[in-house]
């Protein structure tokens, strides 16, 4: 890399702020997909000023520029496949305001989502998204993201819950968008950038909404014989309107490598079981409570849990959260899709996603927020061995067609980032892609920042780019 | 465009939909005294985008409607040759009630909607004025408030996708039908709430909401506005969670049909779903905050609430009550315009802890004008409404047109409020108000540093500014 710009950034952001031996720059080369690529330069800044420097700097020495939260991306996005800079957020992670009386808090786009609910719970409250990677991921990745989590089903994701934004544009303006309070006049800026997986400017600071602690909490435990009867009872729960804050799926493959880890106490000889949450006033719980576990019968559960205390329900959610890391027991790789059906068609899908799986030579974990619609089939696989990947890779393709043929999507909250670039047309024609596109071109015409994400690479409909081998594959 | 009528034949040439130019069409379409020189109708997307590219090729302006409920709200328009109506595309095109998912068509009435979901034990929380009559595509283009808004959010949070087409005659999808999915830019929240100005809205998919098993209401009242949004605050802040959180003041009230609300100067509306047990905590635990903050009357509706369907007519004259209150309510907006049609209606999105200041610093306001005023909240969510009423005394009360000096004095007062409004930490727009108002007040307030942006927008989307040009903020 040139070596005036590492003495300009140097200059910028002290010695200490900028990465650039190529020692250093490996562990930037991974976020937690099968992706690589590798970064020219990291860089650390400590506020928004440092921020636009930064984009100065890109844009006079016309290099990439992207963000970078915690790296725990499922789809490539905080990598620099063009190389150039890396920001890193790390150092910007100050919670600026918390406004308790306005259900307010402004942060640092380094903010790990759940320090945020940690500095308020004790008074009551809490940031609503709970990504399972909330331990780690930051509050700017969940907007580039639209993080989605466990109990998003009841209280919506990360856009539902974010007002305003600061945002840097790849010009080195700066500009706000939104605000503090809802119905901000004009376009809804704040709402196109959610989501929009750090293509259209940095976000240098975020307004979120945050939530008042329900009264009460059960958390129930469904154990099903066959992996029918748990999706037919999410289907069943949404279509008799039982809203529970949260219902996640775990397959039999699954819960062997979670209960080996946590000792949740998950059995280990069930198909499937059901994580279910119900939330609110004590009054209502009781009565959702008892409606889950009414349905979870009704579709031949075996065993309906509830779990007993707050340690018992902790058990349980850690290992749910912390699932994917389970998993690498079970294999030295594995790779997590990230599709969306209706809810309807659940059984079948999950039925046709195993079957493809195992057609290709696989065994696929399922671990997922199922209340969603949105599902997480996980392949192992060994990465060493070249042949399975391109195997994994086909196959994962063929479930995502299976979803947007379901009328689904194919990715419900990782986004699409470097993996599902090309498959893009599954979905959308050339005139969504160009009205996409129009959009890019007003916020990031030169394409400086993050580029070539999201958008196809090739022309060719839904021909999967030959990708390089993962070293190594999740986190 | 020029209305000459040569350019009319080349319309007729160019689109296979039906043109009407009678008077009487056209006037429904009329809008702060420019009356469109056409009507068409189309009945698919095809059919629109020719309309579209024929406004191209003219440099015509349209002026996109479903009802026309909203028509008013908005800057003059600086064109408006031909009104397209999407009165003919009001099908719905998918309906999977066990998965809480629907797809519309954009000119299909709410009313409509909101029967097929009920008949399904289901609702969209898009209970807004103009409910009878408004579309679901004028609906989301002024983004129409909700008093549901405080549970379940605003059209941004249950509107999973659409289709559109933009100001170059371009059919664009975005979103999906399942209620999560991030794959590409979100161009739906873009859509919403923007008047029409980037593209013509002709399918939608929303997601759907269980009826709850039970509801109620209860109507609090206040001799103090400080004493109401006292109750207001311990709401917010306890761990009830109510489906409705409205403010009225007594102005407002007398605006309703309405025996049931108390004479007091602030009423605050609860209202709450759910189990019979979780309803009877609301009425215990509700009655107990009115006692602490000294409200003058706490009153509970066992029947009343947003939700509550129509009284069925086997029970009718049984003693069974409807959702009189809260259809009321949600009128308020169309009653105070029915009784005074010179009415002018600032909106301001608030802080919570700054809507009691804002309140008090318009009705300031509102006396020195000497403008009558009414006053409405969505209190639990930050949103205030003022209503400027023309003097009662005057002798143009009723009348559809503004005195000279009345729309003065209202154009100044809403000034102040735009002031107030960011004085507060908020923004004020004015969504309602005659035409000879909007002479003197912009009712959008001042564009920020997002304006810029929002102007590129506008040219990708609509680069020969056909679509309702100049009617949202900033002149987009
Ligand atoms: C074990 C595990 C569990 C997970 N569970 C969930 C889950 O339940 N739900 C879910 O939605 N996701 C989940 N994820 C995915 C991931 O955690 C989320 O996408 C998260 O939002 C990423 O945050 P991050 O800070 O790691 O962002 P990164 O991976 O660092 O970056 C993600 C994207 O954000 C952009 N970005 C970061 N900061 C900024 C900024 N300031 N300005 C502009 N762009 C920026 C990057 O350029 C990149 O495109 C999981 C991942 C793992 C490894």
């Amino acid at each position: 890399m040139n070596k005036r710009l590492i003495k300009d950034l140097q200059k910028a952001l002290g010695q200490e702020g900028v990465l650039w031996r190529p020692e250093e720059l490996l562990l930037y080369e991974y976020d937690a997909s099968v992706e690589r690529a590798l970064p020219d330069a990291v860089v650390f800044p400590r506020t928004t000023q440092d921020v636009v420097r930064l984009v100065r700097l890109a844009n006079q020495y016309e290099v990439p520029i992207v963000g970078r939260g915690a790296g725990t991306g499922l789809s490539g996005g905080a990598l620099a496949p063009q190389g150039g800079l890396l920001v890193v957020f790390s150092r910007m992670k100050r919670i600026l305001e918390i406004d308790l009386a306005n259900l307010r808090a402004g942060v640092e786009p380094g903010v790990v989502n759940l320090d945020l609910t940690r500095a308020v719970e004790d008074r009551g409250y809490y940031f609503a998204p709970d990504p399972s990677s909330q331990k780690a991921c930051t509050l700017g990745g969940n907007v580039a993201e639209n993080a989605g989590g466990p109990h998003t089903l009841a209280y919506g994701v990360t856009t539902n819950h974010v007002l305003g934004l600061e945002l840097v544009l790849p010009t080195g303006e700066l500009v706000e968008v939104g605000g503090k309070t809802f119905d901000t006049p004009g376009y809804d800026l704040t709402g196109l950038l959610v989501g929009s997986e750090g293509t259209l400017a940095i976000v240098t600071k975020i307004i979120v909404r945050l939530c008042r602690l329900p009264e009460a909490v059960k958390t129930l435990l469904g154990i099903f014989e066959t992996v029918d009867d748990a999706t037919e009872t999410v289907a069943d729960l949404t279509a008799r309107g039982i809203t529970p804050a949260a219902c996640e799926m775990l397959d039999q493959f699954c819960l062997g490598a979670v209960e080996a880890a946590t000792h949740a106490g998950f059995p280990l000889d069930a198909a499937a079981v059901l994580l279910i949450e119900v939330e609110g006033l004590r009054e209502a719980v009781e009565v959702q409570a008892d409606q889950v576990e009414e349905v979870c019968r009704a579709h031949r559960a075996r065993e309906v849990r509830r779990a007993r205390s707050e340690v018992e329900r902790e058990k349980l959610w850690a290992g749910r959260k912390n699932a994917f890391g389970a998993m690498g027991r079970l294999a030295p790789n594995y790779y997590v899709q990230d599709g969306v059906i209706p809810r309807t068609k659940l059984p079948q899908t999950l039925r046709a996603v195993i079957e493809i799986g195992a057609r290709h030579g696989f065994q696929v974990g399922n671990i997922f927020h199922a209340g969603d619609g949105n599902l997480h089939p996980m392949i192992l696989f060994d990465a060493r061995d070249r042949e399975q990947f391109a195997r994994v890779v086909a196959a994962s393709n063929e479930m995502m067609k299976f979803c947007v043929q379901m009328g689904g999507s194919i990715t419900g909250e990782h986004g699409v980032g470097m993996e599902k670039q090309e498959m893009m047309p599954l979905l959308f024609s050339d005139d969504d892609l160009d009205a996409m596109a129009r959009v890019k071109q007003v916020f990031n015409p030169t394409g400086r920042l993050n580029p070539a994400k999201m958008f196809p690479l090739s022309k060719s409909c839904g021909e999967l780019r030959v990708r390089p081998l993962p070293q190594r594959a999740g986190a | 465009m020029p209305a000459a009528t040569d350019q009319l034949e080349t319309l007729r040439a160019a689109v296979r939909c039906s043109v009407a130019t009678d008077a009487e069409s056209r006037g429904r379409f009329s809008v702060d005294g420019v009356t469109p020189s056409a009507v068409v109708e189309p009945e698919n997307a095809k059919e629109l985008i020719e309309i579209v590219r024929w406004a191209r090729a003219h440099r015509a302006g349209l002026l996109p409607v479903t009802s026309g409920a909203f028509l008013p709200i908005g800057n003059p328009p600086a064109a408006a040759d031909v009104a397209v109506s999407l009165a003919r595309m009001n099908r719905v095109l998918d309906y999977d009630p066990g998965d809480l998912t629907f797809s519309v068509e954009a000119g299909i009435g709410i009313a409509a909607v909101d029967k097929l979901l009920g008949e399904h034990g289901q609702f969209l929380p898009g209970l807004a004025p103009y409910f009878e009559r408004a579309g679901v595509g004028g609906l989301l283009a002024v983004n129409a408030s909700s008093p549901l808004r405080y549970a379940y959010g605003t059209w941004r949070d249950f509107v999973l996708g659409m289709r559109f087409v933009t100001g170059e005659g371009r059919l664009v999808k975005t979103g999906a039908r399942v209620v999560k999915n991030v794959a590409g830019y979100d161009l739906s929240k873009l859509m919403i709430g923007s008047l029409g100005t980037l593209g013509i809205i002709t399918e939608v998919n929303f997601k759907a909401f269980p009826l709850p098993p039970a509801r109620a209401s209860f109507v609090v009242g206040f001799a103090s506005l400080e004493a109401a949004l006292e109750m207001r605050n311990r709401i917010v802040h306890s761990v009830l969670q109510p489906t409705v959180l409205e403010l009225v003041d007594r102005a407002a009230a007398q605006l309703l049909p309405l025996n049931t609300l108390s004479p007091a100067a602030w009423s605050l509306l609860v209202a709450a779903s759910g189990v019979e047990a979780v309803l009877r905590r609301y009425e215990t635990e509700l009655a107990a905050l009115a006692r602490e903050t000294k409200a003058s009357s706490f009153t509970p509706f066992w029947r009343e609430h947003p939700l509550v369907p129509p009284v069925p007519s086997a029970v009718e004259g049984s003693g069974v009550e409807g959702s009189a209150l809260w259809a009321a309510v949600r009128e308020l907006i169309a009653r105070a315009r029915e009784a005074h049609p010179a009415a002018t209606v600032a909106k301001c999105t608030l802080p919570l802890t700054q809507v009691g200041a804002f309140l008090t610093k318009a009705a300031q306001v509102a006396a020195r004008y000497e403008l009558p005023a009414a006053a409405h909240a969505h209190a639990g969510s930050g949103i205030a409404y003022i209503y400027l009423l023309p003097p009662a005394d005057g002798p143009d009360a009723s009348r559809r047109t503004c005195p000279e000096g009345v729309a003065r004095r209202m154009a100044q007062a809403a000034t102040e409020m735009i002031h107030a409004g960011n004085n507060f930490g908020g923004r004020t727009t004015i969504p309602w108000c005659p035409t000879e108002v909007k002479r003197d007040v912009n009712p959008w307030g001042p564009v920020r540093d997002d304006f810029p942006l929002m102007q590129k927008l506008k040219a990708q989307f609509d680069p020969d500014r056909v679509l309702n040009p100049g009617r949202f903020v900033g002149g987009l």
